[in-house]
């Protein structure tokens, strides 16, 4: 099996290169406010978060497994759909986590985090777009190239972003007697 | 079932959902589930709401006898 060194090579500094700035961040975060604090309840809601995620990426995995020929030629390669996969099932955990309050902690800021994914949604879609401007669209000749990979980044922190402030604007509003003063 | 002895003991004391949810270790979408009956706390965070208010269990979680 011919295996391109680069392609590989370049796999692994990406994969050192993101953990290493989730690393930095952790610890620059971690020294400032501490390790993450969550309640009983958030921590219920994150457990259920997770039993969504982990049945989205299992029943897209399935129907990956049931259609894979079609997959074979729709995916330029089986890390594409994988790591789509698992991009889909991050973001439905965040998301489940948001919805039931559970994603911030509570000795953090929500306004923090909304900064933080706007801030990779713009780093993301701006190399997607100029990669698209230079010619490696995420679809090309009908099929989901690794750019697609940067364009669902992109999608997956709007997505987060845009959670967190729907949800945060929808707290600001429920008053001690309920939601809308009812 | 909303927990309206829990609400009006946290009124008698003027706390608000923040103050009294701050007090114990919890988000304030937590007391608002509690006292709005959609979340079952634990026994040790019904303790520490119980302390909190100078209260006892019977008296905020203890179920009403005509319900």
């Amino acid at each position: 099996m011919d295996v391109n060194v680069n392609y590989v090579l370049g796999l692994f500094l990406g994969l050192l290169v993101g953990f290493g700035g989730v690393a930095l961040v952790y610890t620059l975060v971690y020294r400032k406010h501490g390790k993450p604090v969550y309640d009983e309840r958030q921590t219920l809601a994150q457990n259920k978060a997770f039993k969504g995620a982990f049945c989205t990426l299992a029943v897209y995995t399935v129907a990956g497994s049931l259609c894979i020929d079609m997959c074979k030629e729709l995916f330029e390669r089986t890390m594409v759909f994988a790591l789509l996969g698992l991009l889909l099932s991050v973001t439905v955990y965040a998301v489940l986590c948001i919805i039931g309050d559970a994603y911030v902690a509570l000795n953090k800021n929500t306004r923090a985090y909304v900064l933080l994914f706007a801030g990779l949604f713009l780093v993301t879609a701006s190399a997607c777009g100029i990669r698209w401007a230079t010619g490696e669209p995420p679809i090309k000749d009908g099929v989901i190239g690794v750019m697609s990979l940067m364009l669902a980044s992109a999608l997956m922190a709007l997505t987060v972003c845009v959670s967190l402030l729907v949800h945060s604007a929808r707290q600001a509003r429920i008053t001690d007697d309920g939601e809308d003063g009812e | 079932m909303k927990n309206l002895r829990l609400k009006s003991a946290r009124a008698a004391l003027d706390l608000s959902q923040q103050q009294l949810a701050d007090m114990v270790g919890v988000s304030r979408q937590t007391m608002n589930q509690i006292e709005k009956g959609d979340y079952n706390p634990t026994i040790k965070l019904c303790l520490a709401i119980c302390r909190a208010l100078g209260k006892t269990l019977d008296e905020l979680f203890w179920e009403d006898e005509q319900a």
